[in-house]
């Protein structure tokens, strides 16, 4: 399985996108807090936009956006490049 | 004839699955899942949690699982040390949420944890990365990995949230 890629800047739009506004965290950590609901939010380290966002956190984003019902896994993993796109059957 | 090189299934890799059945069994008794959706390095596993409607609870805990047959304890009988990698705490202790080193026991089926941020939240960072490639760490056996823990890990795990302040922060 090739490995996720989404920086943290895309994955701030997604979340942006989703409902999720930018909130202060501990320390340098960045945390995300969804419009409606409080209880359901994200806490990152410190990540520059640019950068590559580690594994471990996209498959913690994707456990819990399927979770909470805001994107499925199967969307997400096509998100990340994870599964390669389908191509049409030949006729 | 060729002989075929096949593989071998050794103690080790016997101990691997031991220690992620005894984890992933504490963790199911206390309503939640373990998961690898994606592979990382430095990171076995991570706990989802749920509340009492059984909804998914925001926030992560990443496992890091050691095995052994051997364990190996100071002189005190009361202390496992054991070596973890400086190039893995400094991973670790980057983490917004908490990061658990388990240490499985694979001749007594039994295992303990060490959160690993709160360990080193109260030394002093200066010596922790003038040390070599390892420094070991200390478990207690009093801290077994069971019911209870996984409670307190998860409680760790929610106190992690971000605290709002009711203002926007501006765009990055």
């Amino acid at each position: 399985m090739p490995e996720p890629r989404m920086t943290f800047s895309a994955l701030r739009r997604l979340l942006s996108d989703l409902g999720f506004r930018e909130v202060p965290a501990q320390k340098s950590f960045i945390g995300f807090q969804h419009e409606d609901q409080p209880e359901t939010w994200f806490v990152f380290p410190a990540y520059r936009g640019n950068a590559l966002v580690a594994p471990r956190h996209l498959a913690a984003v994707r456990v819990q956006l399927d979770g909470w019902g805001l994107m499925e896994a199967a969307d997400f993993d096509r998100l990340v490049g994870v599964v390669p796109a389908r191509h049409p059957a030949p006729h | 004839m060729t002989r075929l090189l096949r593989k071998l299934r050794t103690r080790e890799h016997v101990l691997a699955d031991l220690s992620l059945n005894h984890l992933e069994r504490h963790v199911l008794l206390s309503g939640g899942i373990v998961s690898r959706p994606y592979r990382d390095y430095g990171y076995d596993l991570m706990l989802t949690s749920f509340n009492a409607r059984g909804e998914v609870e925001a926030g992560y805990v990443f496992f890091q699982l050691k095995a052994t047959d051997d364990l190996p304890l100071l002189a005190d009988g009361k202390t496992i040390s054991w070596p973890i990698s400086r190039r893995d705490l400094l991973l670790w202790l980057d983490e917004a949420c908490p990061v658990i080193l388990v240490v499985y026991d694979g001749t007594r089926d039994r295992a303990f944890w060490l959160d690993i941020q709160a360990y080193f939240a109260g030394r002093p960072s200066a010596g922790l990365f003038l040390a070599g490639q390892t420094i070991n760490v200390h478990f207690r056996l009093s801290d077994r990995l069971n019911r209870r823990a996984l409670r307190e890990i998860i409680r760790r795990k929610n106190a992690a949230r971000p605290r709002p302040t009711g203002r926007e922060l501006p765009d990055a």
